[in-house]
């Protein structure tokens, strides 16, 4: 029997990820540095890790309700109107996920159609185009340029706008390049389509790690709101990936379909993980302030080395990545990650594996001590300056 | 308006005036001013530039004035003159070292001492305080609210030493009415810093 003929032909269209070659070259190496890692060096504030150690000693330790305990869902309508001025009712607005990530699928499952179209800005992270085709949809990627501060223009929305369009992607802060979009800048794309029946998908996990000015939801710019599903989690917020929580919050009818999907796929998210979450979102903004004051300054001392090493380098807005242009070294993104490994080992990740138009970029994250990044900046610069 | 989260040790020497704690009070005041009531969660981290530079010294005193500058977003000379500007006014008192002694071979024992003093007239606990802290072994002086008024902590060679110095100097003095000595037995964290951190970084090497 031929195992392969088995899959399916929309799981043999998908690439598998483009980085599992560094991968395993960064494990086997002893001696490398990796600014490859996209998630937070901190540990989860011991506050919260202590809840869900708390509610294991309670015996807390059965499914929940589909859509999350009602305490987490109360306290994430809490913290939605708090911090982003959206008001949600936590009975049939917002559905707790396996990380934001289960969120993107089921958003994008519970609406595409075969043959609809789905905008993507480019670069960005990878779920998205795997998620449309997989539910049968088609990708159609909007490039973002490092000259428009990597945001998405409502020129190119416009432009990609076909009958066909079903769902647009708002990845801001934006994983890999750092790029933010602005309350203008969302009122421009909400002016696009306000006259379409597309529906917009904002993914705004990176919300909270905004250096300039303060995150705009989408669901905030009026009239956006009946149209728009904010997907968010715990993850890069409270430094809580490997606790796997994250959120949906929108129209109630999307809501519903997406929390069908969830209740046959995963039944409910993790139950320490949203005990812990409670905890998170009542005691926790303290974190926040004092986790995101390090990336800062992280931040302003990752684009200081590579502007001195004459690289190109976009000041990244938010999230904690960045994002800089290679054209001065003649390489390609692969070659150039792959002997900036042999040669210096330090990993970094090529642009490429954040789409095509990542071609002549790298990402580098500094979820890392100043101490740790310094030494890969002297290294790159040896590199890249011989 | 908006656009200075901070002001500059020197802009701030021109608008108030040089003692400390009216400075401080009047630092808020300013600072609320550039601050838009919405951000009223956020205003609390918006810190001055000098409050940033202390705090990343606190943390490694052998951060370079660059690097910073750099952190900060300033350039070199305004974080000189601030570092220098704060040691001439005693509030960088010192630059530490973090040791854990007991990886050495060096040995010595500390303890906490508890003392309850007989206040002076016209003088309170400060008199007292001085005597005492005037005295090499004394590390730290703090004086305390609740059930005893010093709390000292006492290095020495060996517990004999730190015992004979209680018994024979502080308990004779004449404003002292009681001692209790605590000996340290194990430091499992200091000034923020845990001694045999077991938390590791098991983060993958690369993720998306």
């Amino acid at each position: 029997m031929n195992i392969n003929k088995l899959l399916s032909d929309s799981v043999k269209t998908i690439q598998p990820s483009g980085i599992r070659k560094f991968f395993d070259i960064v494990t086997e190496m002893s001696d490398a540095i990796s600014l490859g890692v996209g998630e937070p060096d901190f540990v989860t504030p011991w506050h919260i890790r202590e809840a869900g150690i708390y509610s294991l000693e309670r015996g807390s330790t059965h499914y929940t309700s589909n859509l999350g305990i009602v305490e987490l869902r109360k306290e994430i309508t809490n913290y939605l109107m708090r911090r982003f001025d959206i008001e949600y009712d936590y009975t049939n607005q917002v559905v707790v996920t396996v990380g934001g990530s289960e969120a993107i699928d089921m958003c994008i499952r519970s609406v595409v159609n075969p043959g609809d179209e789905v905008l993507i800005p480019e670069p960005c992270f990878v779920c998205y185009k795997p998620c449309t085709i997989l539910a049968g949809g088609v990708p159609i990627p909007l490039v973002t340029k490092a000259e428009d501060k990597f945001k998405l223009t409502a020129e190119a929305v416009k432009a990609a706008i076909t009958p066909k369009t079903k769902l647009l992607i708002l990845p801001f802060p934006n994983n890999p390049t750092g790029g933010i979009t602005t309350k203008s800048d969302l009122e421009k794309i909400a002016e696009v389509i306000k006259d379409t029946d597309i529906l917009v998908l904002s993914d705004e996990i990176y919300a909270e790690l905004t250096y300039s000015g303060k995150h705009t939801s989408f669901a905030s710019i009026p009239g956006m709101y009946e149209r728009t599903v904010v997907v968010n989690g715990f993850s890069k917020t409270y430094a809580m990936t490997g606790w796997r929580l994250g959120y949906a919050a929108g129209p109630k009818e999307i809501i519903a379909a997406m929390t069908k999907i969830h209740q046959f796929a995963i039944m409910s998210a993790p139950t320490t993980s949203q005990y812990a979450a409670v905890e998170a979102l009542k005691s926790g903004d303290d974190d926040i302030l004092r986790m995101k004051e390090e990336y800062n300054y992280r931040r302003k001392v990752v684009v200081d080395g590579f502007r001195n090493m004459g690289l190109d380098c976009f000041e990244p807005e938010g999230a904690f990545y960045v994002f800089p242009g290679i054209a001065k070294t003649g390489m390609k993104s692969e070659e150039f990650s792959e002997k900036l490994l042999y040669d210096q080992k330090v990993a970094v990740v090529p642009g490429t594996a954040f789409g095509t138009s990542g071609e002549g970029f790298f990402r580098v994250s500094y979820c890392y001590s100043i101490k740790n990044l310094n030494i890969a900046l002297e290294r790159i610069a040896k590199f890249v300056n011989g | 308006m908006f656009a200075k989260p901070y002001i500059t040790n020197r802009q701030m020497r021109k608008l108030i005036s040089h003692s400390s704690a009216s400075r401080r009070g009047k630092i808020e005041i300013i600072h609320l001013s550039f601050v838009p009531p919405t951000l009223a969660a956020e205003w609390r981290l918006i810190m001055t530039l000098e409050e940033k530079i202390l705090k990343i010294l606190e943390e490694d005193c052998r951060t370079s004035v660059h690097q910073i500058a750099v952190m900060t977003g300033s350039d070199e000379e305004t974080v000189s003159s601030i570092i220098k500007a704060c040691e001439d006014e005693g509030i960088i008192l010192r630059y530490n070292t973090m040791i854990n002694w007991e990886k050495t071979t060096s040995s010595a024992v500390s303890a906490f001492i508890e003392l309850k003093i007989t206040p002076q007239r016209g003088e309170g606990f400060d008199k007292v305080a001085e005597r005492i802290y005037k005295y090499p072994q004394v590390k730290s002086v703090f004086l305390m609210s609740g059930g005893f008024d010093l709390a000292l902590i006492i290095e020495g060679k060996t517990m004999k030493d730190v015992a004979l110095f209680v018994a024979e100097t502080l308990a004779p003095m004449e404003s002292v009415i009681s001692t209790a000595t605590h000996f340290v037995l194990k430091k499992y964290k200091d000034h923020g810093v845990v001694f045999e951190n077991n938390e590791v970084d098991d983060r993958q090497v690369i993720t998306l």
